[in-house]
């Protein structure tokens, strides 16, 4: 395979694999070593790719695998649970701030690392329930629930923050 | 319960298709939200905004220029110069490469090719004519010693040195 095909490829799914990274390690700097890191090694064995049926997958599932392994070893160092998750906001903090989009995006980071991938592959990505599967080594069931539990989680979290906004208003007036 | 709601009921069982849930984002990017459902619009919004998110360039090393050995063109070349080595084996004559018969030693040193131990022998030759004269100067310069050390030459001329002098004092 040589710099063309691969840019065809695997490439073509910088963006994902980058997006994944960013979900998963939470942080926007380490997201982009990590891709980097990713393409470099996948560059290095591209001769091995061409057996390779599904390589929006094969490229996914290697992103995802390099970040949890990262996370695992930040945990090894300390400093990190065993789950990383961003803090949900404070209802009433969400009150003071302006840009509700970045709210959600922290609502959304605030999920488990599971479920904020299964969230994101299929709402942000795309992908169907039997290709999420296959990328995470888990059985299509497991990804509905999974998927089911986070966006409900979500959802009570947009509830929260709405009476919070109503709570607010009704004080005001 | 209209379309919307059970979309949005079977959305958070996780039950919806790809398709369904372009339905769901195209309604909620649209201006028909009603608004029992405005809660959920930003969590659309920001599903479209990160899909905005874009990796940064991917580094890759730069390949070797180095063309692929090209194994049609080497099986032929290499069957070529075979070839060629072997008809120069066999039509060089190898008088050249025999063992010659004779050695001469020189100084303990064996030479066998004839014109190099010409030149060796003429070396040695001239630089023994050299050294022969230059030897020779001394013993050529001694006898002229020997000759002006005779001591009836050297009287005789001492007695008339004096003689001369006695007469020009006179």
């Amino acid at each position: 395979m040589d710099a063309q095909q691969f840019q065809r490829q695997i490439l073509c799914y910088s963006d994902k694999m980058y997006r994944m990274a960013r979900s998963i390690l939470l942080d926007e700097s380490g997201a982009k070593d990590a891709f980097q890191d990713l393409v470099m090694r996948l560059w290095e064995r591209r001769d091995q790719l061409d057996i390779i049926e599904n390589k929006q997958a094969f490229s996914l599932t290697s992103m995802r695998n390099l970040c949890v392994d990262l996370l695992r070893k930040k945990l090894e160092y300390g400093g990190l649970t065993a789950d990383i998750v961003s803090s949900a906001p404070d209802p009433q903090q969400e009150l003071e701030e302006q840009d509700s989009l970045h709210n959600i995006h922290r609502l959304i980071d605030s999920l488990p690392e599971l479920q904020r991938t299964i969230v994101r592959m299929k709402d942000v990505e795309e992908i169907d329930i039997r290709e999420i599967a296959q990328i995470l080594y888990m059985s299509e069931n497991a990804v509905t629930v999974n998927l089911s539990r986070a966006r409900k989680k979500l959802r009570d979290m947009i509830v929260t923050i709405q009476q919070s906004e109503e709570k607010q208003y009704e004080r005001n007036r | 319960m209209n379309e919307i709601d059970k979309l949005l009921n079977d959305y958070f069982e996780g039950l919806t298709s790809i398709e369904e849930e372009k339905r769901l984002k195209q309604y909620f990017e649209s201006d028909r939200v009603k608004p029992e459902h405005q809660m959920y619009k930003t969590l659309f919004a920001a599903f479209s905004q990160e899909r905005e998110w874009t990796s940064p360039p991917a580094r890759l090393p730069r390949e070797s220029k180095r063309k692929p050995f090209n194994l049609k063109l080497w099986i032929p070349l290499s069957g070529a110069v075979a070839a060629c080595g072997l008809l120069l084996f066999f039509t060089t004559p190898f008088s050249r490469f025999q063992k010659p018969d004779y050695v001469v030693i020189v100084n303990g040193r064996h030479i066998t090719n004839a014109r190099e131990a010409r030149c060796y022998a003429d070396r040695m030759f001239f630089e023994a004519e050299k050294e022969m004269k230059e030897s020779f100067r001394s013993v050529i310069r001694a006898r002229q010693i020997t000759q002006n050390m005779d001591a009836d030459k050297i009287f005789e001329g001492v007695h008339k040195s004096i003689t001369d002098r006695q007469t020009q004092e006179k």
